[in-house]
């Protein structure tokens, strides 16, 4: 018996009603608004889509009732909720969580031979050497890091500078290497420093344990060295020649360099980026000045309004794409985070934009003296004498004591934006992150208020922005995103995508 | 290409016969899995006893082995595996000689697309299924390069489907085996569980998504909550650790939204290892339900390109398939596979003067009646 | 200006305003989150109510130009960008309302340790031959019971 074709009518559903599932939406400008959904799959549309669509006026059978259909915006009777396939995403965008604390940055010593403008730690000069940290206490740190139930763990060795404790990382990288293979964890290791004291002893050292270098590089010479004072006034020289050095023995994908921004460098991010390019770096990182510690203090020197950063952002990232469409390879890492988190099902492993926060849950910081910190920021507040975030002694502590203590409870009732004002109406939320240690530095407030912080205002103005560049319609720059996420060039994007006939 | 056959039965079978061609006459100890071939009357009646079965290729085999004296035979050669049924109706199930063997699961299936290329028999074929098909594995020799498992829907046979790829993992385990289903069956997790645990080393299921619109999809399908299943059965199967490819078939109803499809399976589907993206083949139902499909292919570049755009700069594998080279635009040529079967490939006569004929994969063979206006010879271009 | 039929704004002064809204169309919960929301720029104050309208008193933060604010927010445009995020914060509450229990629900399963996709689907596989003869040995067996043949469209 032939069976009979039935039109598409009788696949929709008598009822014409939809419910809506749970979504945020915000203007992106004065023509445009966008829509988000739990999992940061979003809608850009003219402003009042939001309107229709709440206020149940949107038409059935239209294109763009499909398009929500088919995001999880709205459900209706011709297809059961999928409420498993959101919990899906929702989980793989929140994958970061899992292992919890992967970031471990160890302060192997508080002495460094720079005397950097925005510095957050103690300037202690070369003969200090009470401000290392001893082996009692390495060993004590190196445990509690095993503790955490991460596969993966990353070992970051901070200072000061320390390469000027170069004993102190060896006892604290064989201790952590013995753990991690006794644990069966996997362990990278990464070192951050201003490279001027390395030696080819060290170099060699640092590629048989396969440690990373990250060191600081702030733009030419004079940028960099109006930034980063030091005895003899060359630390860009010594920079430049060592990350020569590193590359030689490392490889150059094993030697990173991150900037920081300051009054200073605010009216040159061409000249910065092309000095990235110049020392043949693929990634640069624009970041906002922090403002902690010496930045504070020094805050007539080093302090600058958010418009300013903004524009110097900006600027920055369009010298950047015209480099990546001129054929150079140069990632904006700011951007490829919240790219990432745009673009793709996944959420990022970058503990400062994250919700629930990094901090203490995906990053603790080891000081010299065993103190233990939610974050790298919430050690800089205690040299100022603020201990609101300090969790613990490895000495006094357990892990549990750590995570139980009322400095990690406070941190964690403030940790996650879905639950915060502003932030829980937010459409960005899927897409930004929650810092209670910045609110509680810049506005005393762990919970923060979104009106007048920098943090939102940076967030929501650059997120904007890149919507506007995603939505433009140039598939050349959609390309060069592509491609910073997925770690290639934009030649790679090329042959993977349609030709260019 | 021919597949099949038919005769006259002599009468003595009532069950369907599986057994491999010879065309030579074979000792006594080599006669049990064979069908030989060949002029039976030439022979004295000893030297035909034995075999399974016998193929008269002059006149009527009277004798007593099941027989049939077919007509056309020139398509048969030594080695290819047949089946015979009592009907004297011989179908090939397997060509040693061909890249292209395909498992048939059964003729069932609980979807009904408008473009079926092998419309659904609603016959219960399960048990003449299964043991046609373990007997065609257990008379393979030497082991195919891959085997497709298709039907209708190979699920419906249910769990006997496991016995059957069971077997070909024992017997094959180096052959890679793609199957395709609708993949509803998979939504029930209990079922995917048991395909995940007999743990073929090479194992691939092709799905059909044809939008990102649980109403588009479903009326392609014509099978109402087919979309819930078929995602949710897709999730199941990555759950599992099986792997995955998409498929869509390219024609008038699918074509609008198939830049949203794309964005879907990325975000959805993003495990997918594959992503087909196929022409419409004018066979089975296709012809009836042409009105409603048709659209030239060389009318819908912009959407396709569009699409391969999303997917591929994501990173995921796309191909393109059943397309001709002249239809199809030059920035999409990377993405185009041959991928027409052997046995129904053919070219047209406009294809005589093309210089890109080779590296073309041709139509189907129904295609001379219908394919885009805009076929024609190509000028080989100086670096292409 | 502002598109709020039923709340209209009255400028007291160059730098303080008064807004009225029809408490049964504007919830008390969108008038405080837009309030919130323009704390950076104004003073707030919204005092009880007798009746079932809001009365919102506004004043500006900033009313001399500065270094640092050299072009300060005038009142109108001030009690007209409040009005338009009123509607909008308005919306999003009936949002949050309507797919509050869905969201719990969502939030739940991705964390549960268990939890996702451990159900059957809706609805069942079948076909026009059905799984009821004897021969077709089917054991597509839902884990809440027996096959059941669905009817054709």
């Amino acid at each position: 018996m032939a069976r009979s074709f039935y039109p598409a009518e009788a696949y929709r559903d008598s009822d014409p009603r939809y419910q809506l599932l749970p979504f945020r939406f915000l203007r992106l400008d004065d023509k445009q608004e966008v829509l988000v959904n739990e999992v940061g799959e979003f809608v850009v549309g003219p402003i009042g889509t939001a309107r229709t669509l709440i206020t149940k006026t949107l038409t059935s059978g239209s294109d763009l009732y499909s398009t929500f259909k088919a995001r999880q915006f709205l459900t209706d009777g011709s297809s059961s909720q999928l409420i498993d396939l959101l919990a899906t995403k929702y989980r793989t965008k929140h994958s970061f969580i899992d292992g919890f604390t992967k970031l471990h940055i160890f302060v192997v010593t508080l002495r460094c031979d720079h005397s950097c403008q925005y510095c957050q730690v103690s300037r202690q000069t070369a003969d200090k050497s009470a401000f290392d940290m001893n082996p009692a206490t390495a060993a004590k740190a190196v445990d509690l890091m095993m503790e955490s139930p991460a596969k993966e763990i990353t070992l970051e060795l901070q200072g000061g500078e320390p390469l000027l404790a170069f004993d102190v990382i060896r006892l604290v990288v064989g201790l952590a290497e013995a753990k991690a293979k006794a644990l069966k964890k996997d362990l990278r290791i990464v070192v951050t420093t201003n490279l001027a004291n390395v030696t080819n002893d060290i170099l060699l050292y640092l590629k048989e344990h396969h440690i990373r270098v990250s060191t600081s590089l702030d733009g030419p010479a004079a940028i960099h060295n109006a930034n980063r004072p030091r005895p003899e006034n060359n630390s860009y020289e010594l920079t430049t020649e060592n990350i020569a050095k590193a590359r030689r023995i490392l490889g150059n994908d094993q030697v990173a360099a991150l900037m920081t921004t300051t009054h200073v460098s605010l009216e040159h991010v061409e000249d910065i980026i092309d000095e990235y390019v110049r020392q043949e770096f693929h990634s640069i990182f624009l970041r906002p000045i922090s403002p902690y510690g010496f930045a504070v203090r020094t805050k007539r020197k080093t302090g600058y309004e958010i418009d300013a950063f903004l524009k110097f952002y900006k600027t920055g990232l369009a010298h950047i794409l015209n480099l990546n469409r001129q054929g150079y390879d140069l990632a904006e890492v700011y951007a490829k985070i919240l790219l990432t988190k745009i673009l793709t099902p996944y959420g990022t492993g970058y503990v400062d934009l994250q919700s629930p926060a990094g901090a203490g849950i995906n990053v603790l910081v080891y000081n010299y003296d065993g103190d233990v910190y939610a974050t790298d920021e919430a050690r800089m507040l205690a040299e100022m004498g603020d201990f609101t975030f300090r969790l613990g002694n490895v000495h006094r502590n357990s892990r549990k004591d750590l995570f139980t203590s009322d400095e990690f409870l406070n941190l964690a009732a403030t940790a996650c934006n879905q639950s915060l004002t502003a932030c829980s109406d937010c459409a960005f939320q899927a897409f930004c992150g929650s810092d209670p240690v910045y609110n509680h530095s810049t506005q005393h407030d762990m919970f923060g208020h979104r009106p007048s912080s920098d943090f939102c205002k940076r967030n929501m103005e650059v997120i904007k922005h890149l919507f506007q560049l995603i939505t433009s319609g140039d598939k050349e720059v959609m390309r060069i995103f592509l491609a910073w996420i997925q770690n290639v060039g934009l030649a790679d994007i090329n042959k993977m995508a349609p030709s260019c006939v | 290409m021919r597949l099949t056959t038919s005769g006259i039965s002599n009468g003595r079978f009532n069950r369907p016969i599986v057994g491999r061609i010879s065309r030579e006459p074979l000792p006594l100890d080599s006669r049990r899995d064979v069908v030989f071939l060949g002029d039976t009357s030439a022979l004295a009646p000893e030297s035909l006893l034995g075999y399974r079965a016998l193929i008269s290729s002059t006149g009527r085999y009277s004798g007593e082995s099941p027989g049939i004296s077919a007509v056309n035979h020139e398509h048969l050669l030594t080695g290819d595996i047949v089946a015979l049924d009592p009907s004297g109706f011989v179908r090939t199930l397997y060509r040693p000689a061909s890249d292209h063997n395909i498992v048939f699961a059964t003729g069932r299936c609980n979807s009904n697309c408008l473009m079926c290329s092998q419309p659904p028999k609603d016959v219960d074929d399960t048990d003449a299924m299964v043991s046609r098909n373990l007997e065609l594995i257990r008379l393979i020799d030497n082991p195919p390069k891959r085997l497709v498992i298709t039907g209708g829907e190979p699920t419906l046979l249910g769990e006997r489907l496991f016995t059957i790829i069971e077997a070909l993992r024992d017997k094959f385990p180096t052959t890679y085996v793609h199957m395709l289903s609708n993949g509803r069956t998979f939504a029930w997790p209990s079922y995917t569980a048991k395909l995940a645990a007999l743990r073929h080393p090479d194992f691939m299921l092709g799905i059909p998504v044809y939008s990102d619109d649980p109403v588009i999809h479903d009326y392609v399908v014509q099978a109402k909550g087919a979309f819930d299943q078929t995602v949710l059965g897709i999730q199941q199967l990555a759950r599992f650790g099986l792997r995955v490819e998409i498929r869509v078939v390219l024609h008038a109803v699918t074509i609008p939204r198939l830049a949203y499809l794309a964005e879907y399976i990325y975000r959805n589907l993003t495990f997918a290892e594959h992503v087909a993206l196929m022409g419409l083949e004018n066979i089975g139902y296709a012809p009836r339900n042409m009105k409603s499909l048709w659209i030239d292919p060389a009318d819908y570049q912009s959407e396709l390109e569009d699409a391969v755009e999303i997917l591929s700069s994501r990173g995921m594998n796309v191909s393109i398939y059943n397309h001709q080279l002249c239809v199809l635009r030059r920035s999409l040529w990377k993405f185009s596979r041959k991928s027409i079967s052997d046995w129904k490939n053919i070219y047209l006569k406009a294809c005589d003067a093309c210089q890109e004929k080779d590296r073309c994969g041709g139509f189907f063979q129904w295609a001379d009646k219908l394919h885009s206006a805009q076929i024609r010879p190509l000028v080989r271009q100086a670096l292409s | 200006m502002a598109e709020s039929p039923e709340g209209f704004s009255q400028s007291t002064s160059e730098h303080e305003a008064t807004i009225r809204l029809d408490g049964r169309i504007y919830s008390r919960e969108a008038v405080l989150r837009t309030c919130h929301a323009f704390t950076d720029v104004l003073y707030v104050h919204v005092p009880e109510s007798a009746d079932s309208n809001l009365t919102i008193q506004l004043r500006l933060k900033i009313t001399r130009p500065s270094l640092e604010h050299p072009n300060p927010t005038r009142i109108e445009d001030a009690v007209g960008e409040f009005c338009n995020s009123l509607l909008e914060f308005e919306l999003r509450r009936q949002v949050e309302q309507e797919t509050a229990s869905v969201r719990q629900l969502l939030i739940a399963k991705a964390f549960s340790e268990s939890g996702i996709l451990e159900e059957d689907p809706p609805g069942a596989i079948s076909d026009p031959v059905g799984f009821e003869a004897p021969s077709s040995v089917v054991q597509i067996r839902p884990n809440s019971g027996p096959l059941v043949k669905i009817a054709e469209p």
